[in-house]
């Protein structure tokens, strides 16, 4: 019986060990760990607007397109030319007279022309507007691959404050492939991540150095 | 305690010796005796559960559960990727292991590209490659204008690498693809001269500057065609750490169980680059022996170098599937195009045992041998299942057909047996039919497992699939080898047991949000979504039937034409009248100006398009153009949006207990919520407020009112959440 109940009580021991430790998290906790990194709206406008492949940008473009049919293609035209005109009249009945009248007209014309063309037609249906469609492609993938990758880096993030790994190859390794999404998503964003991460902490740097100088501050006081 | 301790002793004792399928009433001492008739994977209590949950949009190949470890499992995709499950399947983690191929919609048929290759810094494998390329580097020495002279190098690897340059025309990138292509390298990636200028190329090279020239064409022959499906992966039998992923595009390996990945063999052109199955010794682990497109590969250094099989029968050709004998290591078994080959030796030496002069019953996809009896053998062929009594020492006459008509005909990728009860046996089906157009077969809907428990002799579907799709693959649990793991291209799901104990009851306000949820109260339906992101993206049937008629109706508004000229004329002339001769400079003298003005108006119709218009027919570019984006968002927005509503009933009903796993799901919903709300303009958030929008009413690439920046939850609806 007492080997029994000090079995027991061992294995109590361990088993209270491992949800002691999980035990301190909650969910609400555990995510507040990261409220510090941009959310996944700011990231995915990041991305879209890296691309030039926001909405409103292809909306505009679209517009643009549609819009295009009221601004016409203008032409104009200047010319100049000299003209000269000889004539001679030959009088039949003054025979002795090689030239009964001989004229001579120099002419000079100067104009211009403006011409303006529509084709308004564009503005019921105009095929370039459907081309910037195209882009669609680009903007799915865009904010699918950014969504997704953020949230992998998330997930691996929690999994490592959760379940820690327990050898430093795979806590290295871990480490690296939480380096590497980010690093995916500054490529897709610009550097969004890493810059805005990097305001917080420098904000956070500064208020702890702000901290620490008071507390020296309060201390020099106190021993003078 | 003590009188307690001893019949529990004697208990535990007996349940240890007791056989597994003993017959009722036997004794301990009685020898094993087989039930005669299996039970089904499906039986009472058995339901299919879904495990895509966290998992990306992709199309899943196979499924590979770890024997190590069962919470283990690895999925292959066609896209590139392999996923990890260390829960069984609640949660996933994923590695890209070959660029994502995405559609573009610049025109039809175009493809972006995600992603980075992966370095492969293993030595020995690039002389195949290389000596393709020096082939094909002499080829152009003979051809005029062609560069002659080599760089002569002490290192043998530069030399080659100038020669690949001048072959193929590339500056700074590795056509065969054994180097990194990062950005570092692609940043050279078809900007620059074009290719139809190789000789201004070739002078600019020859100043020793770099030429971003390209051959654009042959640059995405090479690299813009990679074959992206990972096929299945292979778990290393004593080391859980090492596992190894057959793709099309090489073979990859991971020595730190699935985090990190690296290409160890690439083959010597396409066909030994794609790798159909790899198999590791388990008496030597040092021997592996890869099935490829070109033949059979044998590396004795565990995986880092390889050398090409010449036995007869397995030094090319398609190698399908290798299998050791679980029970004595000597005996293997290759699967080909061509029949199944076997060795007495480890791979030395192979000996034909399985042939037919029919093409479709000599493709032998995968072998097993029955773990009971341990001689006999099944293999699955594309005209059904054959079995052996004795796989040992059977030679070409010892193969019967299994199941009579059922599977003849049929393409059977897998055929395997449950190791917990005799006589139980799957296989895996696909009907393919020949394409009417071009090479290569087509899926027919006839994909399905099939379950036999009398030992094959008839068989039942035992699933037939659970969405558009077909079946790629399954694997049998190693917790319940009776249940299985299914992998569909479009879904993951693994048989478990109904969780037991009456039936959940629920808060009245839990009831509420059940019943709301599942009946589109509260979350818009799947059809509404579709209709929501197509009308946003512009794709809408709808807004292309507008456009259609619009593109004809547009004919009839003319083109305008405005113009305005001036012009002035000066034209003096002098007249002179030849009677009066010189006496007067002229008679007479005229000046004539001239200013006018112009202004004129012009409109004008072409009405031939209200004819024939092409932009209105089903068969132009912007058809095709839409026709590939539906293509696209559907199954993307089905999968997708389904699991968000799925985990969201899942997180009201039955919660996860784990904090981690529970975690992962609210993650995976906001995941979900913020691409769907994404691609539909707020069509989601704007559920979130109460309202019930119109989906017809979506506007073009404008997001919904109230579901940007300027959302507010109603007071009623937040008292509500």
């Amino acid at each position: 019986m007492n080997r029994l109940s000090i079995s027991v009580m061992l294995l109590s021991l361990t088993g209270l060990a491992t949800p002691a430790a999980a035990k301190q998290w909650t969910e609400e906790s555990l995510l507040a760990n990261f409220a510090h990194e941009p959310t996944v709206q700011q990231v995915q406008e990041a991305g879209v607007r890296y691309y030039q492949v926001h909405p409103d940008h292809i909306r505009s473009m679209r517009r643009n397109a549609q819009l295009k049919a009221l601004v016409p293609t203008v032409s104009g035209e200047f010319s100049n030319y000299l003209t000269s005109v000889k004539r001679n009249l030959a009088d039949g009945l003054y025979p002795t007279i090689q030239n009964k009248e001989l004229e001579q007209i120099n002419g000079d014309s100067m104009g211009f022309r403006v011409q303006a063309s529509w084709s308004l037609d564009r503005l019921v249906f105009n095929a370039e507007v459907l081309d910037v469609q195209s882009l669609i492609g680009i903007l799915d993938g865009v904010v699918r691959e950014v969504t997704t990758i953020y949230y992998i880096r998330r997930r691996l993030q929690i999994d490592m404050v959760l379940r820690p790994p327990t050898d430093l190859a795979t806590r290295i390794s871990q480490r690296i492939r939480i380096e590497e999404l980010t690093g995916l998503i500054d490529a897709m964003t610009g550097n969004y991540m890493s810059k805005m991460i990097g305001k917080v902490s420098s904000k956070q740097a500064k208020a702890r150095t702000a901290r620490r100088a008071a507390q020296l501050l309060v201390r020099q006081r106190a021993t003078n | 305690m003590r009188r307690l301790s001893i019949p529990i002793l004697l208990a535990c004792l007996a349940s240890l010796n007791a056989p597994a399928f003993a017959q009722d009433g036997a004794g301990a001492a009685a020898p094993l005796e087989p039930i005669k008739k299996a039970q089904r994977s499906f039986a009472p209590g058995i339901y299919l559960e879904d495990i895509t949950n966290t998992l990306r949009m992709q199309y899943f190949r196979s499924v590979t559960v770890s024997r190590h470890d069962p919470k283990v499992a690895y999925v292959a995709s066609y896209n590139g990727y392999v996923f990890k499950t260390t829960d069984r399947g609640r949660t996933w983690d994923e590695s890209r292991l070959i660029v994502d191929r995405r559609p573009f919609f610049g025109d039809y048929g175009e493809y972006l590209y995600f992603g980075i290759h992966r370095f492969s810094d293993s030595p020995g494998v690039h002389g195949g490659e290389t000596l393709d390329l020096v082939a094909k580097a002499r080829r152009r020495y003979q051809t005029p204008g062609a560069s002659d002279s080599v760089g002569i190098d002490q290192d043998r690897h530069r030399t080659r690498y100038l020669r690949m340059r001048k072959a193929v025309g590339y500056s700074g990138i590795d056509p065969g693809g054994e180097g990194r292509a990062g950005a570092a390298e692609n940043v050279n990636f078809g900007i620059g001269l074009p290719g139809g200028a190789p000789r201004l190329q070739n002078l600019v090279r020859k100043f020793g500057k770099p030429t971003a020239g390209l051959n654009i064409k042959q640059t995405l022959l090479m690299r813009g065609v990679v074959p992206t499906e990972v096929r299945i992966v292979v778990e290393h039998p004593t080391n859980p750490k090492i596992v190894f992923a057959c793709t099309m595009y090489g073979l990859f390996m991971s020595y730190d169980a699935g985090l990190n990945w690296v290409r160890t063999f690439q083959g010597v052109d396409y066909r030994g680059r794609a790798i159909f199955h790899v198999a590791v010794d388990p008496r030597d682990t040092t021997k592996v022996l890869l099935a490829t497109g070109d033949g059979l590969y044998i590396s004795r250094d565990g995986g880092e170098n390889y050398l090409k099989a010449t036995q007869q029968g397995v030094g090319s050709g398609v190698i399908d599937w290798i299998y050791f004998n679980p029970h004595d290591s000597r005996y293997v078994f290759v699967g080909t195009d061509y029949g199944l080959l076997r060795s007495k030796d480890g791979g030395e030496k192979f000996e034909w045992i399985y042939f037919t002069t029919f093409p479709a019953a000599r493709v032998v996809r995968t072998i097993e041998i029955d773990p009971f009896d341990k001689k006999a053998g099944y293999i699955a062929t594309h005209d059904g299942v054959f079995m052996a009594p004795n796989i040992l020492t059977a030679t070409l006459d010892d193969w019967k057909r299994v199941g009579g008509l059922a599977l003849t005909g049929m393409e059977v990728s897998k055929v395997s047996l449950d190791s917990s009860q005799p006589g139980h046996l799957w296989a895996l089906t696909n009907m393919k039919v020949p394409r009417p157009m071009g090479a290569g077969l087509v899926d027919t809907g006839g994909a399905f497992i099939y379950e036999s428990i009398d030992a094959g002799n008839t068989w039942q579907i035992v699933f037939a699939g659970d969405t558009y799709g077909s079946m790629q693959w399954y694997e049998s649990d190693p917790i319940h080898p009776s249940r299985l793991w299914i992998c569909w291209s479009r879904s993951l799901t693994r048989m478990a047991m109904q969780p037991g104990g009456k039936g959940r009851t629920y808060s009245a306000a839990t009831a509420r949000e059940v019943h709301a949820l599942a009946n589109a109260d509260r979350m818009p339906t799947v059809g509404d979504v579709m209709i929501a992101a197509l009308r946003f993206n512009g794709s809408e049937i709808g807004r292309v039937l507008e456009y259609r008629w619009l593109s004809r109706m547009r004919s009839l508004v003319p083109k305008l034409q405005l113009s305005y000229t001036r012009a002035q004329v000066s034209w003096p002339a002098l007249t002179f009248d030849g009677i009066y001769g010189r006496s007067i400079p002229w008679r007479f003298r005229e000046q004539v100006g001239l200013t006018y003005s112009d202004w004129r108006v012009m409109l004008y119709w072409n009405l031939a398009p209200l004819v024939f218009n092409l932009e209105a027919t089903l068969f132009g570019r912007l058809e095709r153009l839409s026709y590939d984006i539906r293509s696209e968002v559907q199954p993307a927005l089905l999968r997708l949006y389904s699991e968000y509503r799925r985990l969201r009933l899942r997180m009201l009903t039955r919660p996860p207990k784990d904090l981690r796993v529970r975690v992962h799901y609210k993650l995976r919903l906001e995941e979900l919520a913020s691409y769907i709300d994404f691609s539909t303009g707020g069509f989601l958030t704007r559920y979130r407020r109460g309202d019930r929008p119109d989906p017809f009413a979506s506007p073009w690439f404008e997001r919904w009112k109230g579901s940007g920046t300027d959302f507010q939850l109603p007071q009623k609806t937040e008292s509500k959440r």
